[in-house]
């Protein structure tokens, strides 16, 4: 069964039409070839498949693609739009090269969108509401101390 | 990845989705109502499911309306469990509501997952049906032949199954306003942030004007298959001072009450029923310092 939906993906319109069973993660890496957002544990634990939905980040493979029609969707390649068109990385990415944040980036487009709504709504957040705001992204390699590093440095930064 | 075909309805109204839960059920197919989807997505994923229907109850208009109602606070079973954590009328008059909400999953989780989705789905490990049944809440459900009032003694029966039919909708869940002098708090623990409660309890504490017990409420989670109410402490302690000692009592009366726990990966059963009585001192002792 299929169904057509109309949205929008990274600030463009966008008409597909989707099996009606289709995950949200898996219309946009296979229709769309949005493959920044990758698709982990599919039962809603790691985070790597986060996205901003509607203005708040969601993980993609507990939504179906069918049920975001009006909606606005926004992966990690729109949200680094700007930046990649002037051929630079955004403030965040800057900062979890610096600290060494990822290792082996599977988890790093979802993390990346979890810290831009936490520092959306916490500008300056303490160490104990870092962790709290990353907790639904999990990192196998780093242990999370350098995401925090890279994190307290963002928000040093952006009150200076 | 869903490997089962299915039908994706999207009604706008509760009386659609009850049409079209009562046709599925004529049918003779399974419907599965989609309120978030933070549970039953997941599960889909797996395959432990697999509904022919799903209704999505995620575009329903004023499904997520929180307000008050005289004495009660009538809150939309489509409220996300953010905007129940931040919704400051749920802050103001039933804290231990946005406390519990706030403590479910992760931000992702929250943003997406509903209150009446979580009722619905009852994993007995949900942060909800405690507190709900500490709050003595009700539950608007309509169906197709109108519109029942259900106690939240009576909703939750038995592991993951609740008194729902298959052709109704939960739409509103009432629970009291609690005067500004109650202290509540609800505590979980859990092997990770984030994770379900091994043990939640929460605790609902009013005090007289000398700091003797004028009321006090205790639901708990992982005690049983559903939540647990301590109801006959609850009439015995009020009038007591409230100290160590009463603290202590109602640890007691959670460890003694809590006789069969469902072991889990994480806790045996003997296990569970100790940390009932540590997160029970814990959350009255956290009510009573808020309630002071």
């Amino acid at each position: 069964m299929h169904t057509t939906i109309q949205l929008t993906v990274n600030n463009a319109p966008c008409e597909a039409t989707v099996d009606t069973r289709t995950l949200l993660v898996d219309f946009l890496r296979d229709q769309l070839d949005l493959t920044g957002t990758h698709l982990g544990c599919a039962t809603g634990n790691c985070g790597a498949c986060t996205v901003v939905l509607d203005g708040l980040t969601v993980k993609a493979c507990t939504v179906l693609a069918a049920d975001v029609a009006g909606s606005a969707v926004t992966t990690i390649e729109g949200w680094t739009q700007d930046a990649r068109q002037s051929g630079d990385l955004h403030p965040i990415q800057d900062a979890f090269v610096k600290h060494h944040a990822l290792q082996c980036g599977f988890c790093t487009p979802g993390m990346v969108l979890s810290v831009q709504q936490l520092l959306k709504e916490k500008p300056n957040p303490t160490e104990a509401e870092i962790r709290h705001g990353i907790a639904g992204n999990l990192c196998r390699c780093t242990g999370y101390a350098s995401i925090v590093k890279a994190v307290q440095e963002i928000a040093r930064m952006s009150s200076e | 990845m869903i490997r089962a075909p299915l039908q994706f309805h999207r009604p706008h109204s509760i009386d659609e989705a009850v049409r079209l839960l009562s046709q599925c059920a004529q049918d003779g197919e399974d419907a599965k109502l989609l309120a978030g989807g933070q549970s039953l997505l997941p599960s889909m994923n797996l395959g432990l499911v697999a509904p022919a229907h799903i209704i999505s109850l995620n575009h329903v208009t004023g499904l997520d309306a929180i307000r008050r109602d005289d004495d009660m606070l009538a809150i939309g079973a489509g409220t996300t469990h953010r905007s129940l954590a931040e919704s400051e009328v749920v802050q103001t008059y039933c804290p231990i509501l946005s406390e519990t909400a706030a403590c479910i999953g992760d931000v992702q989780v929250r943003n997406r997952g509903t209150l009446g989705g979580s009722i619905g789905h009852f994993d007995p490990a949900a942060d909800y049906p405690p507190v709900l049944v500490l709050l003595d809440a009700a539950f608007r459900i309509v169906g197709p032949n109108g519109e029942r009032t259900v106690a939240a003694k009576d909703i939750f029966v038995d592991y993951m199954t609740t008194s729902l039919s298959a052709d109704e909708v939960l739409t509103e869940i009432r629970v009291p306003v609690l005067s500004p002098d109650t202290g509540t708090a609800y505590v979980k623990f859990t092997r990770v942030e984030g994770g379900f409660a091994i043990v939640g309890v929460g605790a609902c504490l009013g005090l007289n004007s000398d700091g003797t017990c004028r009321s006090i409420r205790v639901g708990i989670c992982g005690a049983a298959p559903v939540p647990v109410r301590l109801t006959a402490i609850e009439d015995t302690l009020k009038g007591k001072t409230v100290d160590d000692t009463f603290i202590e009592a109602v640890a007691d009366a959670a460890y003694e009450t809590a006789h069969d726990p469902v072991a889990e990966l994480h806790a045996a059963a003997d296990y569970k029923r100790e940390m009932v009585r540590v997160f029970t001192r814990r959350a009255v002792k956290t009510a009573s310092e808020r309630a002071a």
